[in-house]
């Protein structure tokens, strides 16, 4: 599966794009999607600083956008930017 | 061993085990442990509770312990003597000095002159490159260590985040477009100002930058944004300082830390002519006097009425309103004095 996360704003202002192939398996999978589907629900105003997180994930079969302020961005998705991050 | 807002030495479990078993002195330090803990707990709450005008904006410093959570561990408040982590330490410095600042200079209780709690939230996160402000409290990251360092040890970063705390009971910018930068315009102002008095600085000595110390030898360039010359302070810098290059896309809420560089070069314009002390008095009462959706426009009507009403009363000198006038001109913005 395809990734790009762009993370935006900040108290530095300064854009970061990570991309990249990732294998995951079924749960994993599952959960960041479902992470991914929470960008529909309603969100808070954005916080004074607060990062903006633009994901991108592209397998065989579709492709889902999501965009996140800082304080809805979904535990799974933070875990799975550390992880890209740590990587890298 | 810590749980929360208290140590100990032989941790809780244990004890509790040894005095299910019997043991009379267990049970008895079990019993002081919680009566120590509940009477903290009890004093925490009432300084927290206590009325709106006895407040005097008490600092109190949590510990996020790496997690994406706030008020995790509290670490230090006003009554407590220094803590082993020096980044609390700083957090608890830094935000009582621009706290101070604003008391001092401007008669401020506090962000919401109401004596509010000065809350900081450190360790924030997994090499978190951030700081924010979100309403009630400040929150700093550890930066990853390669590029950024521990944002709560810079007096401008804690300053630039309590500032959005004051903008927020004040002129309460919305956080998009022209609004926004004006915000994040307001947080660098007051940082650079807090700085040079931290740093016992003059504007000729003092170098103008934003973030200087949070960023290591590898990051490419020298600070996050510099007031005298925005665009400049490391390679993705994208402030503009003139209207001719304003941002008008979508990125970083329509540009809040892009935009932002204009009115700080006019700032730093400004205080070349009349000085930062002065200035800090026509940005404060401005900044006063601005709404939710203010833009650059109504930024500049308000800044010279303000201007022209301190000068009036001998508080500022007689030439501060062309000096105003002649710098925001210099960026772009159009003024037409009265």
């Amino acid at each position: 599966m395809k990734y790009k996360v762009i993370v935006d704003g900040g108290f530095t202002g300064i854009r970061r794009t990570y991309e990249g192939d990732v294998k995951l398996k079924g749960e994993e999978l599952q959960s960041l999607i479902a992470a991914l589907r929470e960008s529909h629900l309603p969100t808070k105003p954005p916080l004074n600083d607060g990062e903006q997180y633009s994901w991108f994930l592209e397998d065989d079969d579709n492709t889902i956008e999501a965009i996140f302020d800082e304080q809805n961005h979904p535990p799974a998705l933070r875990k799975f930017l550390d992880q890209i991050k740590a990587d890298q | 061993m810590c749980t929360g807002k208290i140590c100990f030495i032989i941790p809780p479990h244990i004890l509790e085990a040894l005095a299910k078993q019997g043991n009379i002195s267990c049970k008895k330090a079990l019993n002081d442990t919680r009566r120590i803990l509940s009477k903290r707990n009890e004093a925490l709450n009432n300084l927290l509770l206590r009325p709106r005008a006895e407040r005097e904006g008490e600092r109190f410093v949590y510990d996020s312990q790496g997690k994406y959570e706030q008020r995790v561990s509290l670490q230090r408040t006003e009554e407590d003597k220094p803590s082993g982590d020096v980044v609390v330490n700083q957090a608890f410095e830094t935000s009582g000095f621009v706290r101070d600042y604003f008391e001092n200079t401007f008669g401020l209780n506090s962000m919401d002159n109401m004596g509010m709690p000065v809350i900081s939230n450190v360790h924030y996160g997994k090499a978190y490159n951030n700081a924010y402000w979100d309403g009630d409290e400040m929150t700093y990251g550890d930066g990853d260590g390669i590029e950024f360092k521990n944002f709560a040890s810079a007096i401008d970063v804690v300053a630039h985040e309590l500032t959005h705390g004051v903008t927020q009971f004040m002129a309460n910018l919305e956080y998009k477009g022209q609004p926004g930068a004006l915000n994040e315009h307001f947080s660098d102002v007051f940082a650079t100002i807090v700085k040079q008095k931290y740093l016992e600085q003059n504007i000729a000595e003092a170098d103008w930058l934003i973030g200087d110390t949070i960023v290591t030898s590898a990051f490419p360039g020298i600070a996050i944004r510099s007031m005298k010359e925005p665009g400049s302070a490391n390679e993705f810098d994208r402030q503009p300082a003139h209207m001719n290059d304003y941002y008008s896309g979508p990125d970083d809420h329509y540009g809040v830390h892009i935009n932002s560089g204009i009115p700080n070069r006019a700032f730093y314009l400004c205080c070349l002519e009349i000085g930062i002390e002065q200035c800090s008095l026509v940005w404060y009462h401005t900044l006063k006097k601005l709404w939710r959706t203010s833009n650059f426009q109504d930024m500049i009507d308000v800044i010279l009425d303000v201007t022209q009403k301190l000068s009036s009363e001998g508080r500022i000198s007689d030439n501060a309103t062309e000096a105003v006038s002649r710098s925001f001109n210099s960026v772009g913005l159009e003024t037409q004095l009265v």
